[in-house]
């Protein structure tokens, strides 16, 4: 163990888990110019609060932490307004296209962003992130069962989504049909 | 596995959109951020006599 420069080790560490991070970010909010945001502003953080961390913990961890308090105190502030989340998810797409290569993500994304906030964080810290339940209730600030609970409900509610929207295949016709019938009253 | 509790098919499909993402290369301005923060702080221990005129981002014109 040498005393080497604690600042390169805690720099290297922290780039080694950023793809992750970031990864956690787009899972979160979307692949929105937001994600990076919060990717940036949690770096900061990170790194103002250096002093606080100590080598050979959970690196991870900590970060993911730093990131999710980050984006609800974002949210807390903003009063909630994104509840818009077609809104966000049209801008996504039409942002991006090009790097969705596969129907199936963009599906999967979308149903990922009907689940409430908490439900959805839940899923990704358990079922993608790699981390534990028991790490999953401290990133998240909460007990246990509650984690559990999240992530079973998370799970079957994208099973609902999914399964309606293949078998639906044209979402917005349940929209404009009773619009079109109306109009054919007039 | 960590699949207690998750499901087969959702899970992979979690998993597989999430290291879809996690395998692109980090965006250069991550990486040019992290330099910046670490030269920052490198001449800032080596000057801490000087006064500060290194500063991050600001500048007013």
């Amino acid at each position: 163990m040498s005393a080497q420069e604690p600042a390169n080790t805690f720099k290297r560490e922290l780039l080694s888990i950023l793809p992750s991070l970031r990864a956690f970010a787009i899972s979160l909010v979307g692949r929105h110019h937001e994600a990076d945001d919060l990717v940036q502003d949690t770096i900061m953080k990170a790194w103002a609060k250096q002093d606080q961390f100590e080598m050979g913990t959970n690196m991870k961890a900590w970060l993911f932490t730093i990131l999710r308090n980050e984006l609800y105190s974002k949210l807390r502030k903003r009063g909630r307004e994104v509840q818009d989340s077609d809104g966000l998810l049209t801008a996504n797409l039409a942002q991006h296209p090009a790097q969705y290569g596969k129907l199936d993500m963009q599906d999967f994304q979308r149903a990922l962003e009907q689940l409430p906030d908490e439900q959805r964080e839940a899923i990704i810290l358990v079922g993608a992130s790699g981390f534990s339940y028991e790490e999953a209730a401290e990133i998240s600030g909460c007990a246990l069962g509650t984690i559990k609970s999240r992530v079973n409900r998370a799970r079957q509610k994208l099973q609902e989504i999914l399964q309606i929207t293949n078998e639906g295949e044209f979402g917005p016709d349940a929209v404009s049909a009773p619009l079109t019938s109306r109009a054919f009253m007039t | 596995m960590t699949t207690e509790g998750v499901d087969g098919q959702i899970a992979h499909r979690l998993r597989s959109f999430y290291l879809s993402v996690q395998e692109e290369p980090i965006p250069e301005k991550f990486l040019e951020l992290l330099e910046k923060l670490d030269l920052a702080e490198q001449r800032g221990k080596s000057t801490t006599e000087q006064d500060g005129d290194m500063q991050l981002g600001s500048q007013d014109r």
